[in-house]
């Protein structure tokens, strides 16, 4: 995957938004929607049939992959740091929108295996986003 | 399992403390959405509804699922529950809890992935192939000379792999587009359901998936 090539995908999803410090994403109210990210537009758009989110990738400050017993995760944190979208559905889909998202926004994605690493990580995606590094 | 009656009168009853078969919240006075923690699970009323009624099978009794309910939740017909006797705590009001357990769905996905020359003959192809078959996810990376794409397909036939490369190869032709690179791998794929209108989806209705009631893990 090439930077500055125009980059679509399109998939569904279970998408849930909830505080960046929570550690249990299997525990959120989780909705369906259609994810379509496009690297010309830069934006993240999530929609299904009551809501629309757009979100746009500069506003992005870290992306992590969270794995435990129910399976993999990915956590989108925002910049204002009081939101983070989690994306749950296939791995191999998961995989390649964490990918994409990482070459699209030049940060690396943390892996955070267990609750304690998590709190930690929470630390760091504070720091970060203060800091203003992509 | 809660009947309707007692779901409106416990609508109209006020938040309390984490107790057993209690309600937690209200969340607004004219939305039906209600939770209730049992056996150290919160359960949330919003997805359904319905009546039914209890009918005599020898000496046991079955109770009747409706069609609304069995085709929402994917409910198949031989399939384990874990029934729990309930009372209100108030008194008076007797119910069941049927614990179907936590969905999962199996899918096989075909994933078809190509290099098609010009680019701009990609959106073209892969908005063919979207409408021809169960496209579940897409992907196009497009530079000036040419476009990779690769596209998800659920499926539960083998047949599909041939068919979808021909597919790809005439539609191709159409525009005048060379294609090449050509690679299928199929792939299974195990996911808990966690949001239910995902069921709806990715339900029995949806060719190539499977859902299975599993135990779960401990966390669900």
């Amino acid at each position: 995957m090439g930077r500055g090539a125009d980059v679509t995908v399109k998939t569904p999803l279970m998408v849930a938004v909830s505080n960046p410090r929570n550690t249990r994403p299997e525990k959120l109210r989780w909705k369906y929607a259609e994810v379509l990210i496009n690297s010309v537009s830069e934006t993240i758009n999530i929609s299904n049939e009551r809501v629309t989110w757009i979100i746009r990738l500069k506003n992005i400050v870290s992306i992590d992959k969270i794995e435990n017993d129910v399976g993999e995760f990915l956590k989108v944190t925002l910049k204002s740091g009081r939101y983070s979208l989690f994306f749950y559905g296939p791995t191999p889909v998961l995989l390649r929108i964490n990918n994409l998202l990482t070459k699209l926004l030049a940060t690396e994605a943390y892996c955070i295996k267990d609750v304690e690493e998590l709190d930690k990580h929470g630390e760091i995606s504070h720091e970060l986003s203060k800091t203003g590094s992509r | 399992m809660i009947s309707k009656r007692n779901y409106h009168r416990e609508m109209n009853m006020s938040s309390s403390a984490c107790v057993n078969g209690k309600i937690l919240s209200k969340m607004a006075e004219n939305t039906e959405v209600q939770k209730v923690l049992i056996d150290c699970k919160r359960w949330r009323c919003d997805i359904t509804s319905v009546k039914s009624i209890i009918r005599k099978n020898g000496s046991s009794l079955y109770l009747l699922l409706p069609s609304e309910l069995v085709d929402s939740l994917s409910i198949k017909e031989g399939q384990q529950v874990w029934l729990k006797a309930l009372h209100s705590e108030e008194g008076g009001r007797i119910g069941i809890l049927v614990d179907l357990g936590v969905p999962v769905i199996f899918a096989k996905v075909y994933e078809l992935d190509f290099v098609v020359k010009p680019a701009d003959t990609a959106d073209f192809i892969v908005r063919r192939l979207t409408k021809a078959f169960p496209v579940y996810s897409t992907f196009v990376e497009k530079n000036p000379e040419r476009a990779v794409c690769v596209i998800e397909v659920l499926g539960d036939e083998g047949w599909y792999m041939v068919e979808l490369k021909r597919f790809l190869l005439k539609e191709a032709k159409k525009v005048k587009a060379n294609i090449s690179s050509v690679n299928i791998n199929q792939q299974e794929i195990k996911l808990f359901s966690l949001a239910p209108s995902f069921l709806k989806v990715h339900g029995s209705q949806c060719k190539g998936c499977e859902i299975r009631w599993e135990e779960g893990p401990m966390s669900l």
